[in-house]
């Protein structure tokens, strides 16, 4: 292993260190991008690179940058992969004092991109992609939609035998009750108090399902630990701590089914409301690279890149991106749940003004009250 | 001798002596001047609109919650004290003073937590005893209960002071070692026990070991990170470090820059606080000087027919608290889920590996660290040994503020470093050069280890003789030639000693960069940090496995090639 790391380092060290090798042509461009398009890509060679703060993975990520360096080899990406929220915290900070920060955003902090989409921080770019995809991808001059991802019904396999397993929160606020020895202190959620990414998607659900989903919320509330993230819901389902996750990010719980033992966790739509997650994305407008990041944009909202988003576990939204190749689409959930039966987390400036009191009475909720 | 060569060499070592002053002075104010800065404005720093105001102090003690926050700092940071040092000075006095067997290499293993980060070892108690640990779990099963809670104040300071014990440990160690064993025996001849002996003797020989040791692990305790973010954010405990750091940089709506200020402003008060008192009760300490002239070889306690109980007892010790929480990591490391409900074999993988050795980010994370960790250690201890030269060594007026001033940065918290830094770079045009390179990571971290180098060399120069600078000097060297030909290369072991300490302290070093750290400027904590956001362990448990191996490694070459001592 060390000889293997010693490789490795060496081989990172050498990436690192090798200067971008461009290819003297240009990509061809498809036949409805506009006429001055070469000029974008020519300038984006003197650029310095692209950066980009986002709330996905490496491996979420991995796909799409292999694909991204196969068109555009000298445009070095680098990502950084924080918090929904601290993303934006991150960025402006950073952009406040004029330091170099970010060229591209992309996270689920929706209430952060409804106010970008209304205070215009974001560059009014007219993608020659956007055609292309479905209305609800532009939902903000300046502010697209990445990928479309569900929220599911997760559990512990072994802990909940077959017959035992919820469908969906009506069903699981009814088990819970029934049998609060199983479930007490063993149901995990996004913390909408604690979680941009959580306040949004419960804010959408509840807003849709009204009181049958808050009293839904009452019941399981003094049953549930929070949580800021996906990652550790699937992991403490896995080891026991918990048996069920409700409205847990799909792209966190689908790749690790195919790991050894990925047997030990499944999954659910509920069957009574998936939400799915719209991921926004944006380019600043004083982004200091921004042709490279108008380039990637284009890339990701292009029948490619939402296939190659798809293979790194996200779920593309494009109507011509073909189900085979990837593990969902937006067009397949809505197949499998019913169209109607999709609660579309989406950039409601609502959840600015409302944010306050909602998470005054989730706090409530979550007491039982 | 020439008249003008004279003068010259006499500027030249002026020059050295003002130019050390000068930049070590800017090195230390660097960080803390932004901050001071900052807890008296409106706006961020950076912000040309931001006015002067003593607001902020007054929306801190205001703050919902802060009261809450204070009293689980002081709690978490006692809890952790008391175990540090009752666990450290117990293993120092079994080990220094008593015929266990197998001390040799217990001893050894008791050492190694202050090798890793706290980040690491955090990780395997959480992989082990955490709610869904591994023991955890197994002990619910066979009992029905589940007899701990790592997610709770207690459990928190009960592992940060274990992890800290090894500190005491040493610094006792130290003590007992060199005591008199005389002492003992003139106890035991008037019909003490052995441990009536221990007691009324050896325990007092350790006070002023232990009272530096208790303010050094109180200093620790308060500046820890990892411990209050991974066991505390679940039940939403929250410290005045995790406190700092959600409003500093992780904040989920814009960061507070006015309270962060302010904040650290008092904390950094208060710890200088402490390290001044330290100072105070050590005077007078060498009444407790019992190494003197006279030979006398140390004899050993002999623990008679408890020897076997305590060897149990300390092996207990060793085994549960430090083999298995590393055990622990590379047990996650290895496989896609640790769960005690699926057989461990059926889920052996070498993905976690695979994806970090894979991912150009992560490696580059891990050169980073190396990079910082060997230039950073160069650099440090080439700096910290003109340091202590021009302080201890020369002529210069300054030599007792420069000292002062070397030794301040104890009282700097980590994040507090990286904090002040992280202002000085986005508020002094020209230093956005060096924002988001490895540099500002080798600067920040330099300055935090200034007094570790210090402490390191300090002893060895006062042994060298200043009979040799004076002969030196009669026959017309000047300072520099002097410090450089005679006295260095009689310092080496004592640099080769420096650098390894600095080399560790820079690998295991996260929280000053948590506020740093760019794209391109990643070092193996914060990747960690970042892949344990996203719930991602088996990868971090990886990284941690791997940061390991490579110290092993490094402090293996260190005491072998350089003949490096490395704590004690």
């Amino acid at each position: 292993m060390i000889k293997g790391l010693l490789t490795s380092l060496f081989a990172a060290a050498a990436l690192v260190a090798s200067p971008g090798i461009g290819s003297a042509q240009a990509p061809a461009t498809p036949s409805y991008y506009p006429a001055d398009y070469g000029a974008t890509i020519e300038a984006s060679r003197k650029e310095n690179g692209l950066v980009i703060y986002s709330n996905m993975a490496n491996n979420n990520w991995k796909p799409v940058l292999d694909g991204f360096r196969q068109i555009y080899p000298w445009i070095k990406v680098e990502t950084l992969d924080l918090g929904s929220g601290t993303v934006h915290s991150r960025w402006e900070a950073e952009a406040g004092s004029g330091a170099r920060t970010a060229d591209l955003l992309i996270s689920g902090a929706n209430d952060r991109w409804a106010a970008y989409g209304l205070d215009g921080r974001m560059l009014d770019y007219r993608s020659p992609e956007a055609e292309k995809v479905p209305a609800f991808g532009k939902p903000y001059p300046g502010v697209f939609v990445a990928s479309s991802d569900p929220l599911v019904l997760t559990y512990n396999t072994a802990l909940l035998k077959e017959g035992q397993r919820p469908t969906g929160l009506a069903s699981l606020a009814k088990m819970a009750a029934a049998d609060p020895g199983t479930y007490k202190g063993r149901i995990t959620t996004y913390d909408a108090a604690r979680n941009s990414f959580g306040l949004a998607a419960w804010w959408q659900t509840l807003h849709e399902k009204g009181d049958a989903g808050w009293a839904a919320l009452r019941t399981i509330g003094p049953m549930i630990r929070g949580e800021v993230s996906g990652g550790p819901m699937n992991e403490k389902i896995a080891a026991g701590e918990y048996v069920v996750g409700i409205a847990v990010s799909g792209i966190t719980i689908f790749p690790r089914l195919d790991e050894p033992g990925g047997k030990i966790l499944g999954f659910a739509f509920p069957d009574d409301g998936t939400p799915v997650m719209l991921r926004g994305m944006g380019i600043p407008k004083q982004a200091a690279n921004i042709n490279s990041a108008k380039l990637f944009l284009d890339f990701l909202l292009s029948n490619k890149g939402q296939t190659l988003l798809g293979k790194g576990g996200l779920v593309p939204y494009r109507e011509d991106v073909a189900e085979s190749e990837v593990r969902y689409t937006y067009q397949g959930i809505a197949q499998k749940v019913g169209e109607k039966n999709m609660i579309v987390v989406g950039f409601d400036k609502a959840l600015i003004e409302q944010a306050k009191p909602f998470v005054e009475k989730w706090n409530a909720a979550m007491q039982g009250r | 001798m020439d008249a003008a060569l004279e003068r010259t060499g006499f500027d030249r070592s002026r020059l050295i002596f003002w130019s050390v002053a000068a930049l070590t002075t800017l090195l230390v104010i660097g960080p803390i001047a932004p901050i001071a800065m900052q807890a008296f404005l409106s706006k961020p720093l950076y912000d040309a609109s931001a006015a002067l105001t003593a607001g902020n102090f007054g929306r801190l003690v205001t703050e919902a919650g802060i009261g809450e926050i204070a009293l689980n700092t002081v709690i978490f940071v006692v809890v952790s004290t008391i175990f540090a040092q009752v666990f450290g000075a117990l293993a120092a006095i079994v080990i220094g003073r008593t015929n266990l067997p197998g001390k040799g290499w217990l001893g050894e293993i008791l050492v190694w937590p202050l090798f890793v980060s706290h980040l690491v070892i955090a990780f395997g108690w959480l992989t082990m005893y955490g709610p869904s640990g591994y023991v955890t779990l197994a002990v619910r099963s066979w009992t029905g209960v589940t007899p701990w809670d790592l997610y709770s104040l207690s459990g928190m300071g009960v592992v940060a002071g274990l992890s800290q014990a090894p500190l005491a440990y040493l610094m006792c160690l130290g003590a007992v070692s060199k005591a008199d064993a005389q002492l003992e025996a003139a106890a035991r001849s008037v019909g003490a026990g052995p441990f009536r002996a221990l007691w009324s003797v050896t325990v007092p020989m350790m006070r002023p070991a232990l009272i530096y040791s208790t303010v050094l692990n109180f200093v620790v305790a308060i500046e820890m990170l990892s411990i209050p973010l991974l066991f505390g954010a679940p039940n939403k405990i929250e410290t005045i470090t995790s406190f700092l750091y959600d409003k500093g940089i992780n904040a989920a709506v814009q960061p507070d820059y006015g309270i962060v200020g302010a904040a650290a402003l008092i904390l950094l008060a208060i710890v200088a606080l402490l390290v001044w008192l330290q100072g105070r009760l050590m005077v007078g300490s060498n009444r407790f000087v019992t190494v003197r002239g006279k030979a006398s070889r140390p004899a050993l306690l002999d623990l008679g027919r408890w020897r076997w109980i305590v060897f149990a007892a300390v092996f207990a010790y060793v085994f549960f608290t430090i083999v298995l929480v590393f055990a622990g990591t590379l047990m996650r490391a290895s496989v896609s889920f640790l769960t005690p409900l699926v057989p461990f074999w059926t889920l052996l993988t070498t993905k976690n590996f695979d994806l970090i050795l894979q991912t150009p980010n992560y490696m580059r994370s891990i050169g980073n660290s190396v990079l910082i960790s060997l230039i950073g250690g160069v650099i440090g201890t080439a700096l910290v040994a003109i340091i202590t030269l021009v302080s201890r060594r020369s002529e210069f007026k300054g030599a007792r503020p420069l000292e002062y001033i070397a030794l301040f940065p104890r009282s700097l918290p980590g994040i507090i470093a990286g904090l002040g830094f992280f202002y000085a770079v986005i508020w002094v045009p020209g230093l956005d050069a060096i924002r988001g390179t490895i540099w500002i990571l080798i600067l920040a971290f330099m300055v935090r280890y200034i007094p570790v180098g210090f402490g390191t060399i300090a002893p060895a120069l006062a042994q060298i003789g200043d009979e040799l600078d004076r002969g030196a000097r009669i026959s017309g060297a000047d300072w520099w030639t002097t410090v450089t030909r005679i006295i260095a290369p009689l310092l080496k072991p004592a640099l080769f000693s420096t650098f390894a300490l600095l080399f560790i302290h820079f690998f295991k070093e996260y929280v000053t960069a948590v506020f740093l750290f760019q794209p391109g400027s990643e070092i193996i904590g914060t990747t960690m940090l970042q892949l344990w956001a996203q719930g991602d362990n088996g990868p971090v448990s990886a990284l941690a496995t791997i940061q390991v191996v490579i110290t092993a490694i490094f402090v293996l070459v260190a005491r072998r090639v350089l003949g490096a001592k490395i704590y004690g």
